[in-house]
């Protein structure tokens, strides 16, 4: 035991230890990507936003070192704000684990850093509550990160707009498109991330209890994408509330994978799993390709509600 | 190798586990369908290959030529165990990693010379901790895990690989040796099962949760950790991290306690097991190309050499008989 002692002794003087309570945890981080790169901390602690520059990215923490005078530790951050196409500053942060997997990615059209400085970015509570009721689908980093390495090479992120959020689509190089409100919303129930969903039909609202969405993906001369699900709502489903259920996931189908190519869906995988052989051996843009010359179809059925549960009722 | 029936089927299995699961925190092959085959395929023709090894237990001492050639393939194993954890902690972007050096080797000087039996039990300590963390860790990831990333197109894995990450093999026949017939039996299907079954599992279990995340850069199971929903509460990869350097310090010491030779001076005895582990370690830091000799390593001296040696018994004793 005698011999244990100096080895304890080195080891507590050796684990880099410092007190907690002087290191600083940013819970949102701006970034403007150009020469030198700009970056504004937000710190939950202190309720104060931390102004930077460095002239790479990957430089970030010391300059939110010396800009700040305190340890930054980024593992807790909960959004990354970024001014454009996010794509190289999100994958440059992964590899180099300054961020955490689950954490909300945003795209601002300019100054990132400005606006987290005003208080104008979006909250990630707010984010998350348009996640929890089905106006945005779930694009955290390893989403948006996911979509980019496989799939089509297009991701889906959420962006800040004057009328409010949506989400656009990125390649690595360029900006696709902006989706509009039914898509986000047909991706939204499509991801099944969503705690409610509610949507309005003729004047009333509906909410859905249950959704079963099957997608298939087959191939004949061009990808056939079929999309069939067993849908209960209450009240249930008019033939024009299903129609307008229909129109939010043909809306999501379309502007995605047909008129870009994106591939947010697992639509590669779903086609692997019927035996198509060209999504497991082609490349990113051939994939693309062949997304948008699919065809699609959309069928929803109402789901009966059993004997046992009317008799609960 | 000695033949001394001291150890039971759980820490011997616990020890075995141990080996694979050390490499496994530490390996950089992402999760895929793809690997959990390769895994099963590799694991199967090992299994089929070390099992009927249990009939002839009691012909697997190694003859006294050839105890140093086993001494230094264990003084391999433990440089090849200490090499992965350097590429754990570039992975994991730890920081004072370096710092970490000197105090591993102090822990080696500490712990190798102590009683084998220590180790084993410390082994079965950190399986059972090993199996608490494995039984959360389904339980905190079924809500995210998604079927259909089954199916994500990824690139081959080489069957060398998987047979450089059996470091657990060349001591198979050792471990036999040293436990009852009931407990070698035992403990060899334990082995087999978690090699067969559960590794497999896990790898599919990843692969549902990682899908397509084949490009990261860093350790695919601490990304596994990371977006299971229960880290988020209470960042259970600290338990883990604690759990692999756990595993690594306890795999080093049992490799280098084998590669230790029974001399009377402790000090030359010492330095039997550390300067081939120093030097196979710098030659693995030199030559990147020198990892995959560790497949052959295991391919040698956990297949070849207990087989060639039972070969050639039954040869002799026909010998002898004619």
């Amino acid at each position: 035991m005698k011999s244990m002692l100096p080895l304890m002794l080195c080891m507590t003087l050796l684990t880099g230890c410092t007190d907690i309570r002087t290191r600083l945890l940013p819970d949102i981080l701006a970034v403007d990507p150009e020469k030198p790169v700009k970056f504004a901390a937000h710190t939950s602690q202190e309720s104060a936003v931390i102004p930077a520059q460095a002239e790479s990215l990957l430089q970030m923490p010391e300059a939110l070192k010396n800009a700040s005078g305190a340890e930054i530790s980024t593992g807790h951050l909960s959004m990354l704000a970024v001014s454009g196409n996010p794509v190289s500053v999100l994958e440059a942060c992964f590899h180099a684990q300054i961020l955490a997997p689950t954490c909300t990615v945003l795209s601002v059209p300019s100054d990132a850093c400005g606006r987290l400085a005003a208080g104008s970015l979006p909250e990630p509570k707010q984010i998350q509550s348009a996640v929890e009721t089905g106006l945005l689908p779930c694009r955290t980093a390893d989403a948006v990160l996911a979509d980019v390495w496989g799939g089509s090479g297009i991701t889906a992120v959420c962006t800040v707009l004057h009328d409010g959020l949506t989400l656009t689509l990125y390649a690595p190089d360029q900006c696709c498109a902006v989706l509009s409100e039914d898509a986000c919303r047909g991706l939204a129930l499509l991801g099944q991330r969503c705690k409610s969903f509610a949507f309005a039909a003729e004047d009333i609202t509906y909410r859905l209890q249950s959704v079963q969405v099957h997608i298939k993906v087959t191939k004949a001369d061009t990808l056939q994408i079929a999309l069939s699900g067993m849908i209960r709502s209450e009240p249930p489903l008019t033939d024009a509330a299903a129609s307008r259920l229909t129109e939010m996931l043909s809306a999501a189908v379309y502007e995605t994978a047909i008129r870009c190519g994106a591939d947010l869906l697992f639509l590669r995988e779903y086609a692997i799993r019927s035996g198509v052989s060209e999504a497991r051996s082609c490349s990113q843009a051939q994939w693309r390709d062949l997304l948008r010359h699919a065809e699609y179809s959309i069928a929803l059925h109402q789901q009966k509600i059993s004997k046992y549960e009317e008799c609960a009722d | 190798m000695q033949s001394q029936e001291n150890r039971s089927a759980v820490q011997a299995a616990a020890i075995l586990i141990l080996l694979r699961m050390c490499v496994f925190f530490c390996g950089d092959t992402p999760f895929s369908m793809a690997y959990a085959k390769q895994m099963l395929l590799t694991a199967g023709v090992q299994a089929a290959l070390i099992l009927p090894l249990l009939r002839f237990r009691h012909r697997l001492q190694i003859p006294p030529r050839m105890r140093f050639g086993f001494r230094l393939c264990a003084a391999w194993e433990a440089a090849y165990l200490t090499h992965c954890f350097g590429q754990l902690a570039a992975q994991l972007n730890l920081r004072y990693a370096g710092a970490l050096l000197p105090l591993m080797l102090l822990m080696l000087l500490y712990t190798v010379p102590l009683h084998d039996r220590a180790s084993a039990r410390t082994a079965s300590l950190l399986l059972f901790l090993a199996v608490s963390g494995f039984l959360l860790l389904p339980v905190s990831g079924i809500g995210t895990a998604q079927r259909i990333l089954l199916h994500t197109p990824a690139p081959p894995v080489s069957p060398l690989r998987e047979w450089a990450d059996a470091c657990e093999l060349p001591f198979l026949p050792l471990l036999m040796q040293q436990q009852t017939e009931q407990d070698a039996k035992r403990s060899t299907a334990v082995w087999a099962g978690f090699r067969l079954l559960f590794l497999p599992a896990l790898v599919l279990f990843g692969t549902m949760q990682n899908g397509r995340l084949l490009h990261f850069q860093g350790n695919p199971f601490f990304l596994l950790l990371a977006r299971t929903p229960l880290s988020d509460a209470v960042r259970t990869d600290g338990f883990w991290l604690l759990l692999a350097c756990g595993c690594g310090a306890l795999c080093i010491t049992f490799c280098l306690q084998t590669a230790k030779p029974h001399l009377q001076a402790k000090c030359r005895t010492l330095a039997a097991a550390f300067l081939p582990y120093f030097l196979f370690l710098a030659l693995l830091w030199m030559l990147q190309q020198a990892k995959p000799l560790t497949g052959i390593v295991n391919a040698l001296f956990g297949i070849m050499l207990p087989w060639g040696m039972i070969l050639y018994r039954c040869l002799m004793k026909r010998r002898d008989t004619a």
